[in-house]
């Protein structure tokens, strides 16, 4: 396909590619119409979908600095402030109309890091990397294809570097190079959308030594590359979508951004593809770029996803006749307390963003782990407010089966019964929604996605400014330098 | 050589802005003089900014050279060169 322009397209694509994905110890022929996918599909294809609609086009598109043509804004690399600040709006955007996760952020990200870095690896090592990279740029801008950014390998023994682990398979590597390109080995863990992406741009998961330097790779792969299997990871009740939409709270979008594990046997690259092979100096600040922008997202993301929560709480306490309690309204005012908290740093890191060298701009990196910090904290008392003011019944409600039963149906329907005028089905489905976004793999994202709280934390060492904040006490307190 | 120099706003910087340009004027000598931007003239611009950020950057007049230090890294004697460089 030329190129992907509404949602009939993308789901086109993705029945073309015919790349190798297992579910639950089968083989999945079509990811477009397995139940277990369906939902994370439809979240993804929201970024198309949304590009053509006159509401959000403003967000939704950007201009190609490379062409001057129109595009869709998650293949733009960020030309200012304000484009900063549009990723963010246009993330919580699309997170109200999904609730979840729509993937599609990972690879923008690696896109613009890979942009940025590879300009430098260029002035450094005199390497042909950045227009390699502007050149297939172009293709994902003109295709619209959608990328998977492949940072997470699996890592095996953590107390080891890459090439001392027994199989080095282990960390994703080049096992051979040839003339007219490479051979990789390995695998990406945690790949959010790789089931329904068509190329994933591998990056090195982590800072690399000299003695690591084949471990020192960013290249770009179809997805039905020979040699390329994909592993999708269970999530909590996703059963659930086999057999009842009402009980899988939100059948149509799921919840976070399904997982695969992507494997690399023997999966050849050309050089044209290639964009870092062995500049090992430059692995940590890939690394770091990627891990900024990719926490730059979250109170885009995740405040989208709690608005939706939030309402979804207030419109469960009206239907149980809870609304008007004081300590209800307390605890709505605290989770958008928490929301907006989100939202503001996003803004905030998007707002203190600067050019770099190569011309993107990019986000302040300390706000932007902070962002991603408060994250891993506010999104699960957000939760457990949810669960508050949702009561006890989130987690005993009779199913679906059990409301639509000829027998017992009738019992569900009275007992389960709320403010007169408002039908237990209804009730049924807001409690529903509340549980799916409140359980299990939707608050394990918030903590481990875009990195766990350890590696956000680490970076307030690096970039607190420490030693600034003890001159000003020193100061104060009338301490002699 | 005369130099204008201008601070960013000092929000949150991660490094003494002042001791910087003072020991870039030390370096400098009778090289150059100095002079606030709201002394007007001055042949290049020394922008000090605390951080990458550089908010300056946005209202910068355009018509003459402009130095911009982000961080104090470099050695000052490196910066007075860059300067000098930029002049006429």
């Amino acid at each position: 396909m030329e190129r992907i322009v509404t949602k009939d397209d993308y789901l086109a694509s993705l029945r073309e590619q015919g790349h190798l994905v297992y579910f639950n110890g089968e083989r999945v022929q079509d990811v477009t119409s397995h139940p277990a996918f369906v939902p994370h599909v439809n979240a993804a294809a929201k970024t198309y979908e949304m590009a053509l609609m006159p509401e959000y086009e403003d967000l939704a598109n950007a201009t190609s600095h490379l062409t001057g043509e129109r595009i869709n804004r998650f293949t733009h690399i960020h030309q200012s402030v304000e484009d900063l600040i549009k990723k963010v709006q246009l993330l919580r955007a699309i997170a109200h109309e999904t609730g979840s996760c729509f993937q599609r952020c990972v690879g923008w990200d690696a896109l613009n890091a890979t942009y940025m870095t590879t300009y430098d690896i260029d002035q450094k090592h005199g390497t042909d990397y950045h227009q390699r990279f502007i050149e297939y740029l172009g293709y994902i801008q003109k295709t619209n294809r959608m990328v998977v950014g492949g940072m997470t390998d699996t890592k095996g023994d953590r107390s080891l570097a890459p090439h001392q682990q027994k199989d080095k398979d282990l960390f994703t590597h080049v096992a051979q190079r040839r003339d007219d390109g490479i051979v990789i080995r390995g695998n990406k863990a945690h790949q959010t959308g790789g089931a329904n992406s068509h190329e994933i741009l591998i990056m090195p998961t982590q800072f690399m030594r000299e003695e690591d330097a084949d471990f020192a790779l960013v290249c770009a792969v179809p997805l039905n590359a020979p040699g390329v299997t994909q592993i999708f990871g269970r999530q909590t009740n996703d059963e659930r979508r086999m057999s009842s939409p009402l009980d899988a709270g939100n059948s149509e979008y799921g919840l976070v951004g399904g997982e695969t594990l992507i494997v690399f046997e023997d999966v050849f690259v050309p050089w044209e593809r290639v964009f870092m092979c062995g500049e090992h100096g430059f692995s940590g600040l890939l690394v770091e770029r990627f891990a900024t922008m990719h926490r730059q997202n979250y109170g885009g993301c995740k405040g989208g996803v709690s608005d939706v929560l939030v309402g979804a709480c207030a419109l469960a306490t009206e239907m149980q006749g809870t609304a008007k309690a004081g300590h209800v309204k307390e605890k709505l005012a605290e989770m958008m307390h928490l929301t907006e908290t989100l939202y503001a740093g996003s803004i905030s890191c998007s707002a203190m963003g600067f050019k770099t060298a190569s011309g993107a701009y990019y986000p302040d990196p300390l706000l932007a782990n902070c962002t991603k910090h408060n994250v891993t904290r506010h999104v699960y008392e957000i939760a457990r407010l949810a669960h508050d003011v949702a009561g006890g019944i989130l987690a005993t409600m009779p199913s679906e089966a059990d409301l639509r039963h000829p027998e017992i149906g009738k019992y569900v329907r009275k007992y389960l019964a709320g403010v007169e005028g408002v039908s237990t089905e209804n009730r049924m489905r807001i409690l529903r929604l509340i549980e799916n976004m409140t359980g299990g793999t939707a608050l394990v994202e918030s903590m481990h996605g875009a990195g766990s709280p350890q590696t956000q934390k680490v970076m307030y060492g690096r970039l607190g400014k420490l030693d600034m904040k003890k001159k000003w006490a020193a100061k104060l307190a009338k301490i002699e330098p | 050589m005369r130099v204008a120099f201008k601070f960013c706003g000092g929000c949150d910087p991660a490094y003494e802005r002042v001791e910087y340009w003072e020991a870039i004027r030390e370096a400098a000598g009778e090289r150059i003089s100095w002079q606030t931007t709201g002394q007007g003239g001055g042949e290049v611009l020394l922008l000090i900014c605390g951080c990458e950020r550089a908010c300056p950057l946005e209202d910068l007049p355009a018509g003459r050279p402009v130095v911009i230090v982000k961080n104090n890294r470099q050695a000052p004697a490196g910066v007075v060169a860059r300067l000098l460089g930029q002049g006429s």
